[in-house]
């Protein structure tokens, strides 16, 4: 294959899944951080093209997989820079870097924001990315069941949060804590 | 409180729904993002994402050393002990299943690297206990430096309690072998009868549902092991598929 082949190989593959890739990565981070995360999982995915699925929902998945290793690592950055400006102003409490801080009155951006990163990856890829439970399992590289059970807590986990928020106390809550006494059975 | 349909509705329209000329594949920004990688694919050079200064980044590397973290309980052991990261070339990443009792996990690594990656396996490569709040085992290309670069610490071995929990998933895993419907009970059964043989004390084995809506189903599988909260997760398994074991 000459490099004009590849060339077209790789803008095809590119047209083919940017709209999704795109949104993915516009749920996480901000704009002019996604175009760095997008250009490097096109840069990534080229690099290991002879893993490429063949079809088309398959890559995308796998180029979700990707974009979520590139985020993180973009993640681990930023955590390391708040740390340093931490330590720079001396404050107790770590400057906010994410995007998905508490935004006004926002009940769900809250209690998104104090999900921990599993919960709150898990949740967004089965409600925004719109992801069936086996895609979710494919990208996060867990099985169908595993899906099952964490998105089932991180769903009881985020009622508890807004249930707190609006001073309500979750019914399922108790329900919970006799499964859990009682679990093995 | 919040019903299952309403704390659905509220997360999907929490959706900021990125769409329009931001993710359109023809607009002039995707352009621009389609020429980086083009260039970066003909220099064939690998980049790495920084988002903050190279001199910060100096600084904060160097002061790295100053701030405690946990991996896994901060004793070179992992609390995840089934499963470890493979860490690849340009930003690759591949998890495998890990078995404590029997693998080492750079030689797990080694031996599945060309056909993950693409590529032979480096001449060293070391376990690490990275600082995620379980702690997970990652193997590096290079020497013992890259578990400090990586704020993990060497990997030294499963514990007494991990050795015991390998026991109990090779022997759960040859008790079913061949069945590919297992019922609730019967399953709870043989995980009383196996963690006793296997001396895991605390452990007890748990049942989510899908977000309540489903009844318990027929067949059982082993979702994964919680072994922080020393909890064996249940979940519905099709019948007459084959079962994964974790």
């Amino acid at each position: 294959m000459d490099a004009d082949e590849r060339g077209e190989q790789l803008e095809q593959l590119f047209r083919q899944t940017f709209r999704r890739v795109m949104a993915y990565c516009l749920r996480r981070t901000g704009e002019t951080a996604a175009h760095d995360v997008v250009a490097e999982v096109y840069g990534v995915a080229w690099r290991r093209r002879r893993q490429l699925p063949s079809g088309d929902e398959e890559a995308v998945l796998w180029l979700l997989g990707i974009a979520r290793r590139v985020l993180a690592n973009q993640a681990r950055s930023q955590r390391r820079w708040a740390r340093l400006l931490l330590r720079m102003a001396e404050r107790a409490d770590p400057p906010h870097t994410g995007h998905l801080q508490p935004d006004g009155g926002d009940d769900l951006a809250a209690a998104l924001a104090q999900a921990s990163d599993a919960d709150r990856e898990l949740l967004r890829l089965a409600y925004w990315d719109d992801l069936s439970r086996q895609d979710i399992a494919t990208v996060l590289g867990i099985s169908v069941g595993a899906v099952d059970t964490r998105l089932h807590r991180a769903r009881q986990r985020l009622r508890e949060r807004l249930g707190a928020a609006s001073g309500h106390q979750d019914p399922t809550e108790e329900k919970d804590h006799k499964e859990n006494d009682h679990a093995e059975r | 409180m919040l019903s299952d349909d309403e704390l659905d509705r509220m997360l999907r329209d929490g959706d900021p729904s990125p769409g329009g000329a931001a993710t359109d594949p023809d607009s002039p920004t995707a352009a621009r993002i389609l020429a980086r990688v083009r260039r970066s694919a003909r220099r064939r050079r690998r980049r790495i994402l920084v988002l903050a200064p190279a001199v910060a980044l100096t600084v904060a590397g160097v002061t790295a050393g100053t701030y405690a973290w946990v991996a896994g309980d901060g004793k070179g052991h992992t609390l995840d002990s089934t499963g470890l990261t493979c860490d690849g070339p340009d930003q690759g990443d591949a998890i495998v299943n890990f078995d404590p009792g029997t693998e080492d996990p750079v030689r797990k690594c080694r031996q599945q690297w060309q056909e993950m990656f693409g590529e032979p396996a480096p001449g060293t490569l070391t376990a690490c206990v990275d600082s995620s709040q379980q702690g997970s085992i990652v193997v590096y290309a290079g020497g013992r430096e890259q578990c400090g670069r990586h704020r993990a610490d060497p990997y030294l071995g499963p514990t007494r309690e991990q050795l015991g929990l390998a026991r109990f998933r090779t022997d759960i895993k040859a008790h079913f072998a061949e069945r590919t419907c297992i019922s609730y009970p019967e399953f709870r059964k043989v995980v009383r009868q196996l963690v006793a043989k296997h001396d895991l004390t605390g452990w007890k084995s748990g049942h989510f549902q899908t977000a309540d809506k489903e009844p318990e189903g027929a067949c059982a599988e082993i979702s994964y092991y919680d072994e922080p909260e020393k909890t064996i997760w249940l979940g519905d398994h099709n019948a007459g598929d084959p079962i994964t074991w974790p």
